[in-house]
């Protein structure tokens, strides 16, 4: 380089120790929240660039004359020949327990009214993953309180479970059942006095959504009481696409805090389809290379850094936790979409949602031959092992065997057997939105299954008996839960009480 | 080779070509250069002629030195640079201008480096701790 030039900047930066160093440029292109600045050599990737009226963007696209910012906040104010600085930070979030029962936007700003956040620390938006030697493998539950999805599908903590489906199939209801029975969970904990108990913590991340809907989400936990364990960060369809590219990796960022602390989160994205096409709009006008379905090429790469971040740590590194439930909806059902099929090859099983079964009014409408939990198995307690693990099986049967019986009009016994058993647990699996069941109460319900309790009942009647059973184990039958919560296991006692429980329901359901 | 990649090569001989002493680009050369362009024009002309401007102007700006200043701070600095001849104000290096909206302080702009001191920074800087 220049050596003089060199000298002259050595010299001017002894002659002052207060003078403040900048690198600048000017703004040569403006369209939809993207920035074209000429200069800005010094530029950081994804370093935070001030434009005037303190306007920030962030620094995406660094080329050999120019440099792709993609703009925050209102941008009307910006024009073409408007200075740009680097600030020398990368963007960041505050993060730790302030966050909690708050609505953030993706840069941590309070947008609840709640007055302002006094977090102690901020971290970094875009972090590297933990690697292979802090991690350790799924080894707890994360009970979704949906029964269908925790006997069939377990999710364990650490581990990342992608809910897929068409538009309006339940996907955000089953990710805000799991939030509540998660506070359920904690209040439980806390009031048990156990020291040795783990809260999970909940981040929502909404993307591109509707205004109402992210309403109508936090009316929701703030009447089931969750709300006190939950932060969300929202950037709905009306925000710039920066914002929601940001929404993502801002919380994940704030459930690192609580994995790196040794505490367990839970993460919710919802959904990845709208973070990719406000990713896509944004390459579009920075006149990236497009690929398949007009995405650029790292659209892969998009994805996979932020799902990567999710992990179980050991023991060595505080034993935190980070738990994700991406969200992606397809289009007719159809998985083999690019962006899908992404996210399907990142991510540790999914929970596939049917329209077909929805309509049909079998809800949570999860499809037991698509649906897959890699890890989570591992996870489940005992006693919820002992009576779950043939259902998905049973299930599995009953799907095949009742596409063929109809054409056949005389069964035999044990075919007839089978398909009276299936019928029953599809009605057991039906659960209304936002009423999660307690593990112990899904394992007295399933162990009655097994034990042939409900064979006497119509089929039509079963929904009604699995209610009026669930009542039942909240008043009479508690001990007998509680016995089973405090344990984890179903001893040969247990069962005894389970058996002598259920003969006194049946008794006053019949 | 594709036509972009051969134009953003051309235009960066072209430009080593230009700097004369000191590092500095050389008036002459580059209308040579251009003489030279104009008798036998390459494919591409005016693409690379184009890109050639571009390189010209961002070497030409790393050893400008723009210079604001208001009050005694702006004067020191010039002078001091110029003592230990490290710019040198007969080649049209150094531009100082006078600027009261810093209140007092300097700026100093070399290539697109800023360094800055002043009121008016600080209060900003002030501002915005604020916010
Ligand atoms: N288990 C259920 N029982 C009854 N109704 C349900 C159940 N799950 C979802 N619903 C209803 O179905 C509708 C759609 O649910 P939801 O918003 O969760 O779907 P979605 O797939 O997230 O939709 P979108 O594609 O709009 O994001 C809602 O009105 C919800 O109340
Ligand atoms: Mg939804």
């Amino acid at each position: 380089m220049n050596s003089i030039t060199d000298l002259i900047r050595k010299e001017i930066e002894t002659l002052s120790v207060d003078a403040s160093r900048s690198n600048v440029g000017k703004v040569t292109m403006l369209a939809d929240g993207v920035a074209r600045v000429e200069g800005l050599s010094k530029v950081m990737y994804n370093e935070m660039v001030e434009f005037p009226n303190d306007v920030l963007g962030i620094a995406l696209n660094l080329e050999e004359d120019s440099v792709g910012c993609v703009l925050l906040g209102d941008t009307s104010s910006l024009k073409e020949g408007d200075d740009a600085k680097t600030t020398g930070k990368l963007l960041s979030v505050p993060v730790g327990m302030e966050l909690l029962g708050r609505v953030v936007d993706a840069a941590g700003r309070p947008i609840d009214g709640k007055g302002p956040i006094e977090a102690k620390e901020e971290y970094s938006v875009e972090r590297i993953a933990p690697g292979i030697i802090p991690r350790k493998s799924v080894d707890q539950p994360l009970q979704t309180g949906i029964m269908a999805v925790d006997s069939m599908i377990p999710i364990g903590r650490g581990q990342r479970e992608l809910i897929i489906g068409d538009r309006s199939t339940g996907k955000t209801t089953i990710a805000i059942d799991t939030i509540i029975n998660q506070a359920k969970i904690n209040k439980q904990g806390e009031q048990s006095g156990n020291k040795d108990f783990r809260p999970v913590y909940c981040i929502y991340v909404a993307v591109g959504q509707k205004n109402s809907n992210v309403a109508r989400t936090i009316k929701i936990l703030e009447e089931t009481g969750a709300m006190e364990y939950v932060t969300i960060v929202s950037a709905p369809a009306a925000d710039n696409p920066a914002n929601q590219y940001l929404a993502p990796y801002a919380g994940c960022a704030m459930g690192e805090w609580f994995m790196e602390n040794g505490r367990d989160a839970l993460i919710v994205y919802d959904d990845l389809s709208k973070h990719a096409v406000a990713y896509r709009q944004i390459s579009l006008i920075l006149k990236r290379p497009s690929g398949r379905e007009a995405y650029p090429g790292d659209v892969f790469y998009l994805h996979s850094r932020l799902l990567e971040r999710s992990a179980r740590l050991n023991e060595d590194n505080g034993n935190g936790s980070l738990t994700a439930l991406p969200i992606i909806e397809t289009q007719m059902g159809d998985v083999s979409g690019y962006i899908p099929t992404n996210v399907i090859s990142i991510t540790d099983g999914q929970i596939f949602l049917e329209t077909d079964l929805f309509n049909k009014g079998i809800r949570p409408a999860v499809s037991v031959g698509l649906s897959v939990s890699r890890v989570g198995s591992a996870a489940q307690i005992k006693a919820y092992k002992k009576v779950a693990g043939k259902v998905k099986l049973e299930l599995a049967q009953f799907r095949e065997l009742a596409a063929f019986s109809q054409f056949e009009s005389d069964l035999d016994a044990a075919t007839k057997a089978r398909l009276d058993r299936g019928a029953r647990i599809v009605e057991m699996f039906k659960q209304t939105a936002f009423n999660p069941i307690p593990v112990e109460v899904q394992t007295a319900i399933m162990w009655g299954m097994q034990n042939d309790f409900f064979d006497s009942i119509d089929v039509d009647k079963i929904s009604e008996a699995v209610s009026s059973l669930k009542d039942y184990l909240s008043a009479q039958g508690k001990e007998v839960c509680n016995e089973i919560y405090q344990s984890g296991k179903l001893e040969e006692s247990t069962e005894q009480n389970l058996r002598l429980a259920l003969e006194d329901w049946k008794r006053t359901f019949a | 080779m594709s036509s972009s990649n051969k134009v953003l090569k051309v235009a960066q001989l072209l430009l080593n070509q230009s700097i004369g002493e000191k590092g500095r680009i050389d008036s002459e050369k580059v209308s040579a250069i251009l003489n030279e362009l104009r008798e036998n024009p390459p494919s591409n002309h005016v693409e690379i002629l184009r890109r050639f401007g571009f390189l010209v102007r961002r070497h030409m700006s790393s050893y400008q030195v723009n210079l604001e200043f208001k009050g005694g701070d702006g004067s020191e600095i010039t002078n001091s640079l110029c003592k230990k001849n490290l710019i040198d104000e007969n080649a049209n290096d150094v531009q100082a201008v006078d600027c009261p909206s810093l209140i007092a302080g300097f700026r100093v702009k070399i290539g697109d480096d800023v360094y800055e001191d002043s009121i008016a920074n600080r209060l900003n800087n002030v501002r915005k701790a604020l916010l």
